[in-house]
């Protein structure tokens, strides 16, 4: 004969977690007691908690995390901090606009350039901001990108030993993304390796 | 918070690399075994824990230190699994395996040991739950945080997962009984 109610999946959870009060650990116990479905459902969850407490860490392979570290990328700053640009970045930015700019009080104080002067200004501010969400966005899949070749991997690989010829190789989903290097200049890099799943894509 | 990579942390979100190599360090393993355990591949899982903590140097500049490091790191681990799972099919173990280290020999082992094939017979949320939970010590409100469910529905996962494993695998008694 079955003592009281089941108790619930969570109750009997907390049960096997040691997280009840003596009065309703007595209770549970004395159900278990006459209960063998409970009492079944009690060892199972005990044994699969023995066994995965006993299990170990699975360590990470060292040249996996060598590859962490060989291509981590230029670091994305987030908005609101001070902006990513020396001061001869700034220069080479704002020189432009300034003489946009300055072109266009000429132009508006002559009479020339009526009420499109605004659209101008606007344009040429948009122009700075291009700049600057080229400069946040480096890290994201670029829509101007050539498929190259397929080469064995595994990718992190790839992306190190192209990294140790001086070019810019990160790994991506899967793929290698390669920047500012020619198909000469990776496929000299990578040498006589082997066709494979890894691809080589090439962001202009 | 308190979080003890905080201070690292910091420093990491202001580009210093010996700073997140340090976190990397410290939870490369951890990371490593969540997605091995997800994943049943040793190939898939480390090409997820480099895609996951490339994704964290990046994402770094936004965290936010309202929730643990760890916790955030786990489920942009959890995410980049996915994705791995989603890419292409596990691969075979032989494809996989990496003799250089004997400690690589040893995960091969365990993927193809019996928790491992009874952790592949979970449900995902099972598996994902029993593992942040037995395996890498986080709490119910870290589960909860990482997988958007309630606690109590942590618990229930928890307790369904185990039982199933328990159910697979058999109790104590029952395989002592059969060495």
């Amino acid at each position: 004969m079955v003592t009281g109610t089941h108790p619930e999946e969570i109750e009997l959870f907390d049960y096997v977690e040691g997280d009840v009060s003596a009065d309703r650990r007595t209770a549970i116990e004395t159900h278990l007691a006459t209960c063998t479905s409970c009492a079944d459902q009690v060892a199972q969850v005990q044994a699969g908690k023995d066994v995965l407490r006993d299990s170990q860490f699975l360590h990470l392979p060292p040249r996996r995390r060598d590859a962490i570290f060989l291509n981590l990328p230029e670091q994305r700053r987030a908005p609101g901090r001070s902006p990513a640009f020396s001061p001869k970045q700034l220069l080479a930015i704002l020189t432009p606009v300034v003489a946009v700019a300055a072109v266009i009080v000429a132009l508006v104080s002559t009479g020339d350039m009526g009420s499109s002067s605004g659209d101008q200004a606007a344009s040429a501010g948009g122009g700075a901001t291009q700049v600057e969400s080229s400069a946040e966005d480096r890290g994201a899949p670029t829509a101007g990108v050539r498929a190259l070749k397929s080469v064995a991997g595994p990718a992190s690989e790839v992306a190190a030993a192209l990294r140790r010829k001086g070019i810019d190789a990160r790994v991506v989903d899967g793929h290698v993304e390669v920047r500012g290097a020619t198909k000469d200049e990776v496929d000299q890099a990578l040498g006589l390796r082997k066709a494979g799943d890894v691809e080589i894509i090439i962001v202009s | 918070m308190d979080d003890p990579d905080g201070p690292l942390v910091k420093r990491a979100q202001k580009g210093d690399r010996w700073a997140f190599e340090q976190l990397v360090e410290r939870h490369q393993h951890k990371l490593h075994t969540l997605a091995a355990r997800v994943l049943g591949s040793q190939g898939d899982a480390a090409d997820a824990v480099q895609e996951a903590f490339i994704r964290a140097w990046l994402g770094l500049p936004s965290f936010r230190h309202g929730a643990r490091f760890s916790t955030w790191l786990y489920r942009i681990c959890l995410n980049a699994a996915h994705d791995q799972r989603t890419k292409r099919p596990t691969r075979a173990l032989e494809d996989t395996f990496e003799p250089a280290d004997p400690r690589d020999a040893f995960v091969a082992r365990e993927l193809s040991g019996a928790l491992q094939q009874a952790l592949g017979a979970l449900d995902e949320e099972y598996r994902v739950a029993v593992v942040l939970y037995d395996v890498l010590g986080c709490s119910y409100a870290e589960i909860s945080e990482l997988t958007d469910v309630p606690e109590g529905t942590v618990k229930s996962r928890i307790f369904r997962g185990r039982k199933r494993l328990g159910d697979l695998l058999g109790t104590s008694a029952q395989r002592g009984e059969s060495k």
